[in-house]
């Protein structure tokens, strides 16, 4: 499957040196995660802070090099370490778009680095690359963006000169972690649905790291929810949100404010809040479960299929889900 | 309890003066809790500082004035402000990780403030203890350190710390923000439950319409330093007049409905070290017609409890209507 994101049970392990000379306890910030994605599709990732999922997109763009497992894309395998053939061939769009583009270039040669950097084209044909991709993150006309700087632009503007720069060396993968969260509510969609597009409209697949679910399904395929290093649910993104199978999917869920002073707001289980940390062997979720039962501290679940493309994992799943 | 009356505050920048809010005008009944709604550079947060006369340096009231139980607040001297500030009214910043002294336990925290307003340690202990049990954190974190608590703890001391001296105003800033969704939704319950106890106003500031659904009796949506509308919570979002209040709430998404599409509202907010003549919001508003341009409009009363600023609030129903459609927001987003 050229062109597909495959990863394979993909680990990183930290350890925190507490004493001077190591010793300290490791932490599994990505314990075992798999998926692939199909060229043209999104996949959502979403999790709370600690959930490993920016260790997870910082494996998948190589910032990071995991503790074992595999992670190919294109077919190309990361290996040891990351070559300029798997640099190339996935890109990032970061949360903060005043943070991310360096304030003293201009646009244009802000979307040209990446092309310098691997040394393609020649003057003209960078140039010229540049204007195509801030047209096609719809900062149209392109050459009229290239000579301007950070400060002269708004937010959602900045964001999509970095989505440029991301899409100029027409990457195979497209990490964006938070790509929506720093900017004003009422630019967050025209940011949503550009990226959205520009996936459908190619070959090139993405991943969306977010922490807020109430935006992935406008932009999302499919949506994997994280906790503790694992994905307990994974599926097509609508049934998730209106059938989500693990209790942690539904309490993030219920957590959600609605916009509606009419309704409300869900009850959250008290355990939710107060659970401690979990008993090795069992269910990393179950200290903090509405649902769990004593087989819960004892088997620890693997996602298993509960509806076609829809993975759970959790030994009550058929029972929750009635 | 407190009212804004006509405030207009300028910022002195480098670049000439900037005047970031404009003529607003609010109330918060004792017990009450109002949302101030906007994006970014709407004025919110400096309406906050100024209700509890904590603008900064460059800032300056220039017209109207801020009442706190019928006194000018601009007419007291700093000595009474500061006893005030504590006392009367708090305040919950958005990071309360910043706001905690990192290198003092929460126990120092609590003293040294109640130290400074003339209470004694051993009342200041026993406050700490029950206003901790108050917001469901452990008194055993009076001897642990900012660090050691995770933020949606920290949060939470922090509003324990603002109610040290029974506040009748308690004035919150996206103390939400950057909070994950289930610690948000403890912190959202807990000042649900705080507000109207013992009468305390809740002046709540946010981006986010959900938690400002969630929480507060009474909304005023802030664009560009002016109230384009306001009144109560559930009529303000099931029946907005005010052509961006449609906006925001088509650009916000809602859990429940996944299968409708967000819009984006075209273009940007004025920079208000210019502002436009007329509407500011005209320059992006799907309705715009000629006279927006040229007039402002003024907040207008059309019923008991909702004033809009639109030249068209009469035909808001038909709006309202016509809003519905994704189409007319994204022309040119």
């Amino acid at each position: 499957m050229s062109g597909a994101v495959l990863v394979t049970d993909a680990r990183k392990t930290f350890v925190a040196s507490r004493r001077l000379f190591g010793g300290g306890t490791p932490v599994h910030a990505v314990d075992g995660v798999s998926f692939s994605i199909a060229p043209g599709r999104v996949l959502g990732i979403a999790g709370e802070s600690g959930s490993g999922k920016s260790t997870l997109a910082n494996l998948l763009v190589g910032l990071e090099l995991p503790s074992g497992g595999e992670i190919a894309i294109g077919g190309r395998p990361l290996g040891r370490k990351p070559n300029a053939d798997f640099r190339r061939s996935v890109q990032m769009v970061f949360q903060d778009p005043f943070g991310s583009i360096n304030p003293r270039f201009t646009v244009g040669r802000t979307v040209e680095e990446p092309l310098l950097i691997h040394g393609l084209g020649s003057e003209a044909e960078r140039h010229a690359r540049a204007i195509a991709a801030l047209e096609e993150a719809e900062l149209r006309p392109g050459a009229a963006f290239m000579e301007r700087f950070p400060h002269e632009l708004s937010g959602g503007q900045r964001q999509r000169v970095a989505i440029a720069r991301a899409i100029v060396l027409r990457p195979r993968l497209l990490v964006a972690d938070e790509p929506v969260s720093m900017l004003d509510v009422s630019v967050r969609a025209g940011i949503l649905r550009l990226l959205n597009r520009l996936v459908h409209e190619s070959e090139m697949a993405m991943v969306f790291i977010t922490h807020d679910l109430s935006i992935v399904a406008s932009v999302c395929d499919e949506l994997a929810v994280m906790y503790r290093g694992r994905f307990v649910e994974h599926g097509p993104v609508r049934a998730v949100l209106q059938k989500p199978r693990h209790p942690y999917t539904r309490a993030l869920i219920a957590a959600v404010p609605v916009p509606d002073p009419t309704v409300p707001p869900t009850p959250l289980p008290a355990k939710l809040m107060s659970g401690g940390a979990p008993v090795a062997g069992g269910c990393r979720f179950a200290p903090r479960c509405g649902s769990a039962i004593a087989a819960c501290e004892t088997v620890d679940p693997v996602l298993e299929e509960a509806q076609p493309g829809h993975r759970v994992a959790c030994i009550r799943h058929r029972e929750i889900a009635q | 309890m407190l009212a804004l009356d006509d405030v207009s505050i300028v910022y002195t920048t480098r670049s000439g003066p900037v005047q970031a809010v404009s003529g607003v005008t609010l109330s918060l009944p004792p017990g009450g809790s109002l949302g101030l709604v906007g994006e970014s550079g709407c004025g919110k947060s400096t309406l906050a500082l100024a209700a509890l006369a904590l603008l900064p340096a460059e800032a300056r009231l220039a017209g109207g004035a801020v009442r706190l139980d019928g006194q000018d607040l601009a007419a007291l001297p700093e000595a009474e402000l500061r006893k005030l500030r504590w006392t009367r009214m708090a305040y919950v910043p958005q990071s309360a990780q910043n706001a905690l002294v990192p290198v003092h336990s929460l126990r120092r925290q609590f003293r040294d403030t109640a130290a400074a307003h003339g209470m004694r340690s051993a009342e200041a202990d026993e406050r700490a203890a029950a206003l901790l049990r108050r917001v469901e954190l452990d008194a055993a974190v009076l001897d642990r350190f900012p660090h050691e608590l995770s933020g949606g703890m920290r949060q939470r001391a922090m509003i324990a710390l603002a109610l040290l001296f029974g506040p009748s105003l308690l004035v919150a800033d996206e103390p939400t923000t950057g909070l994950d969704v289930i610690v948000q939704r403890q912190v959202i319950d807990l000042l649900r439950d705080l507000r109207g106890e013992d009468g305390l106003a809740l002046l709540f500031i946010s981006h986010d319409i959900g938690v400002v659904a969630e929480l507060c009796s009474h909304v005023a949506v802030l664009y560009a330093g002016k109230v384009m509308e306001s009144g109560p919570t559930a009529t303000v979002f099931s029946e907005p007049d005010h052509p961006y209040t449609m906006g925001l709430q088509r650009a916000f998404p809602d859990i429940r409905h996944p299968e409708r599409s967000i819009v984006s509202i075209a273009g940007h907010p004025p920079r208000l070290s210019s502002p436009p003549k007329g509407c500011p919001f005209a320059p992006r508003c799907p309705f715009v017609q000629p006279v927006c341009r040229d007039t402002t409009p003024p907040l207008v009363a059309v019923s008991d409890a909702r004033a809009v600023a639109c030249h068209f609030v009469d035909e808001a129903a038909a709006l309202r209507e016509r809003a519905r459609d994704p189409a007319l927001w994204d022309e040119a987003a």
